[in-house]
């Protein structure tokens, strides 16, 4: 394994703040500001990457107000962006200056792609008359878009997969942005939803359009990660999705999605409905699967507690309420249709799996509901299903709280075992932990004793305190 | 028994057939080869200036690294010039000089066998210049925490072997590709130097182990306990022990890391790690101490037993300092060797005949020990008489400078050793922040001691006098302040410490100590950074300070200027270029008190560096840092109580490397206006940008300065020292630092929202608050003290201080059952991306035909 880094920030969420901060469509002076601001802290330590100090001058140097008022705020200011972008090109090439002898400057650039205009403008800013504030200007944005790309967003790259850096970081970044257009769609149509009077310029309406034309620029498949995953299009509270009991995705989900889809169907993304139903396809008959991947914000890992199973397979009728839904809508006269073809496609993938997963109780009720949809190939198939009882209305609910409630019986039993164990454990150790100290030559003057003489401060104990990485609190 | 008489036998041998490494003259010292300079200066952080001088340094013609390198690979028989140029002309020739080409072969295969066979003894030891350098390598340049992180430690591995490389050129120059491949490979065996001791032990004889009852009874009473080994040397013997111990002169007195101890009752620690020079015992050759402990003659010893010698007692040291062998830091786990020595005392190894492991010892060049006993009375220390020092009206002030690794610290140390057998205080005023000798670094400080320190700096930690923490490793970021502060720290000196009242000694038994008690002399450790700006600061350091004796190192990279500008009339410079008339200060702030004419009474001592071997190489001075924080944040530093002094305090300081940093538990105390911690200071690079909303941010996970604060400063005072946190706010010269702490975690209460900080600062101070736990070495009697902290984030802690080495990392389980996606502070996932490095400083660069 490699060794692990050092960085000055803590995790990568604090990381993945900065970067909004900087670069969201929604950053602006203010959150720049803040991200001049967090930037500073990391700027004192010996460990921060380059590209962070270099990101903290050209930003503040960015947010000077521009352009300048008078001859002398001018001439300041074309000192500070060329001493901005010369500090920017030397601390991206110095380290490569590792030969004994020195080597140009504009090849070394070249070699980390930057633009050869800004190499220029290095060596005119330094050695030459200072260049004209416009191309100064211009300069900096693209040094800060250099970094952006090239630094910042490989940085945040989950997984180091196949795929080539580039496009990898490209994916990555899209994704970020259509995961915050998305939520900010909600954000707004649910506020304008919640109002009764609504026009069609107001604020939310622009900002509306604004999301819907920024969503046509971004690739297909990102959208329909996004919106398959969590937060998409089902709603993240239980109480808010579709039960099991319906076959159509609830008013507000309905109400809330499709103005979108509509538009983005109709302008950049005419296959978007098949690609949407393809993709909630593969993830249903998919079993392996990983729903908590897509758990962005979600830090539990451990054992499915009753309510993430429950959370899970609402989740996935959720997601086969949409695909019914669509499936189902072609005669209405939102103009997004299955094409039969499609149809016929997703059918046959259906009942190849349904050997396989004839007792997954969600591609069973999809299979129904499909397959009682009119014109559908699949009609009259359900009497195939091996266990036709248990299709039985009455049963259904039943059936899922019994599976789960038994296996999360066991589940419940074993985790208070494991409490036990763990408690037991730490009864066992604390006593040879002191053991181990006492054979050392090296005994502490017996901390504790003296230690909580000082007021207001307090060693912790080893009931209270257990050990943790440095920056954890270790709370027991 | 076979065993010992053979041991025995090849320290006979080595003994006839070699001169003792202290009686042979070592070569010459030579600072630091220029190659050496630039291979580390390279990846260090440093400022453009220093890189400028550094790089004229070398002699032009043909002293630069690539063509040491050149020459070094070249295969054919051409023989370079040998590397005379790096050495003093003064001093002796090289051992090797340009043989003849055919005769090239013989030598190559003479000095393999001479350099790799374990078996021969000391009398190689003449030809590898013995070391005396310790933590003085501890340079302050601005080598800003360069490669602590274990990410980079192929590198680090990389330069250390460059180094060694480099270092051990000067022997290896007629066998040109022979040895130095090799010291690539096999970097442990080969270095295996014989330096030995000549002391043959006999049990019974000169050497007798007793039991800790039967030395109670004899009379032996102090703080330390356990079994103890007597020890009689001759008049030239000597005798080197690695690993620590405690040493207890019994009579006459002996010398040791260039310093005497008399028997006067007292016990001394003594730290001999094999990364540092080991310190040699032998016995004083001042012949008019013929004192000796009370109880002597209580001791029960055979009747064969030499007692007419020089008696001392070796006990074993129970500090736990060489739990580090748990491996707790990377690179020192075998620093203490072995848990028990030869002689069955734990941690302590003697090394006697041929010794497994490569070692050097500390060697006192000849300029050293002249200017130690021209400007220190060693030989009256018994005598009552006045010496010129009382008679004259001036205190001593020395100072010690020159540059990095040359033995600065060391020969600080030694003078300060030797006043101590003389006086019964002795103040230390630190400016090196690169590598405090009493803290890890990072601070201007004030110390006051009452006791020798034997050992490398991270081994002996202590609670300043009073000190300023700057927080970083260079003054090049902070020069103003690190001149006020020294400033102020010299005032304090001359005012409270300086001239002490015999009657508020701390010691009871004034009379009984010979020693002077009511003058408490000065030494001033300086920075290794003595170009650019680092020579304006030492300039203005020693014209504050007013030094009476002056001890400059020499080394090659002194020129005609570098030896004039440190004279009083060397100003000339100070009219020039940019820096010159920063930082301000004023040379006249003090009522000249002492004398009219200082000038006068100056004492100048020219040294010479210390001797270096390519062992030394090993460790670079980032290595070092690593090691003093590391090891700082494992201990537990005693401080006097009402009734003891700092001596016994000190031999309370214990390390605890049984467990991982992380998990030791921490302390919890509350911070926000009217709390225990009501003072938060950001110092540092970017420090004024950091906002009231981010302060947990930067405080998390941070190495800080748990500091002391003027509590009587009326609160609302312009500098709004009510306030927990004042962005850019700069701790005032009365902040007086304590100690080190690491935030472990912080919690913040109050939920201050964005919208407070931004309408101002009115509702925001009265609701921040929080917890914060720490980790912190230093004892509960300082710890009350505390009410703030300052933080400057260019000293963190180390990867490994933040990993727990009792476990093998792996990818699956992370640290502490944490994972490592929720590992704060460590990335494992790999990626690597433009400028995703630490930075890089391009350094002396060269041109193609230049």
């Amino acid at each position: 394994m490699k060794a692990p880094k050092r960085t000055p920030w803590s995790s990568r969420s604090e990381l993945e703040e900065l970067f909004e901060m900087l670069f969201s469509p929604s950053a602006d002076v203010d959150s720049r500001r803040k991200g001049v601001a967090r930037m500073s802290i990391y700027i004192s330590s010996p460990s921060c990457p380059t590209f962070i100090h270099l990101l903290h001058s050209l930003v503040s140097v960015e947010l000077l107000p521009y352009p300048p008022r008078g001859i002398e705020e001018n001439q300041r200011l074309r000192m500070m962006i060329g001493m901005a972008v010369v500090r920017f090109i030397n601390g991206l090439v110095d380290p490569l200056q590792n030969g004994p002898y020195a080597r140009p400057i504009s090849h070394l650039a070249a070699s980390l792609s930057i633009p050869p205009s800004l190499i220029a403008l290095r060596h005119q800013a330094t050695h030459e008359d200072l260049p004209p504030l416009p191309l100064l200007h211009q300069a900096l944005g693209q040094c800060i878009a250099y970094l952006h790309h090239y630094s910042f967003l490989p940085l945040l790259a989950t997984s180091s997969s196949t795929l080539p850096p580039g496009v990898e970081e490209r994916l990555r970044a899209s994704e970020k942005r259509v995961e915050s257009l998305t939520r900010r769609w909600k954000k707004v149509i649910k506020t304008r939803l919640r109002e009764k009077e609504v026009r069609e310029e107001d604020q939310s309406a622009i900002e509306m359009r604004k999301i819907q034309r920024d969503l046509t620029n971004e690739p297909t498949d990102v959208i329909v990660d996004v919106l398959v995953g969590q937060g998409g299009l089902v709603p993240l509270a239980i109480t808010k999705r579709a039960t099991f009991n319906a076959n159509s995705p609830t008013t507000p989900s309905l109400k809330i999605w499709l103005p979108l889809l509509s538009y983005l169907t109709e302008t950049a993304h005419p296959d978007l409905i098949t690609r949407l139903s393809s993709n909630i396809l593969d993830l249903l008959l998919n079993p392996s699967y990983d729903y908590s991947s897509g758990f962005k914000y979600n830090v539990g890992v451990s054992v499915d507690t009753e309510g993430q199973k429950e959370d899970k397979e609402s989740f996935k009728w959720n997601l086969a309420v949409w695909l019914i839904w669509f499936w189902s809508t072609s005669n209405d006269s939102v103009n997004f249709i299955l094409s039969e073809e499609d149809k016929s496609e997703f059918s046959r993938r259906i009942i190849s799996v349904m050997i396989d997963f004839h007792d997954d109780i969600v591609i069973r009720r999809l299979f129904k509901a499909i397959s009682s949809t009119s014109g559908s190939k699949l009609n009259g198939m359900d009497n195939l299903l091996p266990d036709p009882e248990l299709e039985e209305d009455g049963l259904k609910g039943l059936e899922v709280d019994a599976e789960i409630s038994g296996d999360d019986n066991l589940d419940q039993m074993e985790n208070r075992l494991k409490q036990f164990e763990q408690l037991a454990n730490s009864r066992k150790s604390a006593p040879t932990t002191k053991a181990i100290s006492k054979n050392q030559i090296s005994t502490l003057p017996d901390a504790n004793t003296i230690d909580d003489e000082i007021p207001g401060w307090h060693r912790s104990t080893s009931q209270e305190w257990n050990p943790c990485p440095i920056g954890c609190s270790g709370r027991a | 028994m076979s065993a010992l008489a053979a041991r025995r036998a090849a320290a006979l041998a080595a003994s006839s057939s070699a001169p003792s490494p202290s009686s042979s003259t070592p070569l010459k010292g030579r600072s630091p080869s220029p190659a050496a300079d630039i291979e580390e200066s390279e990846g260090e952080g440093s400022s453009e200036s220093e890189s400028e001088g550094e790089s004229s340094t070398p002699p032009p013609p043909m002293s630069t690294s690539n063509k040491k390198r050149k020459i070094r690979r070249s295969p054919s028989g051409n023989i370079p010039t040998p590397p005379q140029r790096y050495y003093n002309a003064s001093t002796e020739q090289p051992r090797i000089t340009i043989p003849p080409t055919q005769a090239n072969n013989t030598t190559v295969n003479q000095n393999r066998k001479r350099r790799f066979s374990p078996a021969v003894p000391a009398e190689i030891s003449n030809e590898y210049p013995s070391d005396s350098d310790d933590s003085s390598v501890g340079d302050s340049d601005a080598d800003i925490a360069e490669e602590e992180g274990s990410g980079e430690d192929e590198e680090a591995i990389n330069e250390v072997d460059e180094g060694r490389i480099k270092w051990a050129l000067p022997m290896s120059t007629d066998s040109t590709p022979g040895p130095s491949r090799r010291t690539k490979t096999k970097p442990a065996v080969l270095d295996s130097i014989s330096n030995t001791s000549n002391f043959n032990p006999i049990e019974g004889i000169n050497l007798y182990k007793m039991s800790e009852d039967e030395l109670s009874a004899s009379g032996l009473q102090d703080e330390y306990s356990g079994d103890g080994l007597i020890l009689s040397l001759a008049k030239d013997e000597t005798l080197i022990i690695a690993g620590t111990y405690i040493l207890t002169p019994l009579s006459r007195s002996i010398t040791i890391s260039s310093c005497v101890l008399s028997s006067d009752e007292s016990s001394h620690q003594i730290f001999a790690p094999t990364s540092h020079p080991i310190p040699i015992i032998a016995p004083s050759p001042a012949t008019s101490s013929a004192k000796s402990v009370t109880w002597l003659n209580d001791l029960r010893l055979p009747k064969k037993f030499i007692k007419t010698g020089t008696l001392f007692l070796i006990r074993e040291n129970p500090c736990g300092i060489d739990g580090l062998r748990f491996g707790a830091i990377p690179g020192f786990a075998h620093i203490w060797l072995e848990e028990i020595g030869n002689w069955g005392l734990r941690g302590v190894h003697p090394v006697i005949g041929s010794f497994p492991t490569p070692i050097y010892p500390h060697i006192t060049p000849p300029t050293w020990s002249e200017a130690l006993s021209s400007s220190l009375p060693l030989n009256a220390t018994q005598s009552n008489s006045l010496t010129h020092y009382e008679s004259a009206e001036e205190p001593f002030v020395g100072i010690v400078k020159g540059p990095k690794r040359t033995g600065k610290s060391t020969f600080a140390r030694s003078i300060l050793n030797n006043l101590l057998e003389k006086y019964e205080k002795v103040a230390w005023l630190e400016c090196d922040l690169g590598q405090g000798e009493f803290s890890p670094g990072g601070i201007v400080g004030l110390w006051i001691l009452d006791k020798q320190v034997i050992g490398p700096s991270f081994t002996h930690p202590l609670i300043p006098y009073r000190a300023h923490y700057l927080g970083t490793f260079t003054p090049l970021t902070c020069p103003d302040e690190y001149i006020s502060s020294i400033q102020h720290l010299i005032e304090i000196y001359k005012f409270d410490i300086q001239h002490q009242h015999a009657s508020f000694s701390s010691s009871s038994e004034v009379d009984s100590s010979s020693k002077i008690n009511d003058i408490i002399p000065l030494v001033i450790n300086t920075q290794g950074w003595v170009k650019g700006l680092g020579e304006d600061l030492l300039r203005s350091i020693e014209q504050i300070a007013e030094p009476n004796h002056i001890y400059t190192f020499n080394s090659i990279t002194s020129h005609n200027e570098f030896d004039t500008s440190y004279t009083r009339n060397g100003n000339s410079h100070s009219q020039g270029n940019g820096w010159t008339n920063s930082p301000p200060y004023n040379t006249n702030h003090l009522p000249d008190l002492y004398s009219t004419d200082n000038t006068s009474k100056r004492k100048e001592y020219k040294l010479e560096s210390a001797p270096t071997t390519a062992l030394q190489a090993r460790f670079t001075a980032a290595d070092f840092r690593v090691l003093s924080i590391i090891s700082y944040f494992h201990c537990s530093i005693s401080s006097p109580t009402s009734n003891d002094t700092e001596a016994t305090a000190k031999s309370r300081t214990r390390w605890d490397f049984s467990k991982p940093i992380l998990a030791i538990n921490p302390w919890q105390v509350e911070y926000g206006v009217n709390k225990i911690i009501n003072k938060v200071y950001l110092i540092g690079e970017g420090n004024e940008g950091i906002l009231f909303d981010d302060l947990s941010i930067a405080l998390n996970g941070s190495i800080v300065a748990l500091v002391e604060t003027d509590r009587s400063e009326p609160s609302g005072s312009e500098d709004q020292s009510g306030e927990l946190y004042v962005q850019g706010r700069i701790p005032s010269l009365e902040t007086n630092y304590l100690g080190l702490a690491l935030i472990r975690s912080i919690t913040c209460f109050s939920t201050s929202s964005t919208s407070s900080v931004l309408n101002g600062n009115d509702d925001m101070t009265q609701n921040p608050s929080g917890k914060i736990q720490l980790l912190t070495p230093i004892s509960t009697e300082t710890l009350k003290r505390c009410n703030g902290i300052i933080k400057n984030g260019s000293i963190e802690m180390p990867t490994p201080g933040l990993m727990d080495w009792t476990k093998p990392i792996n990818e699956q389980d992370g640290i502490a059952g944490y994972n490592w996606d929720n590992v704060p502070f460590l990335d494992v996932s790999g990626i690597e991306v433009v400028g995703g490095e630490r930075r890089r400083w391009r350094k002396n660069i060269m041109r193609k035909g230049m």
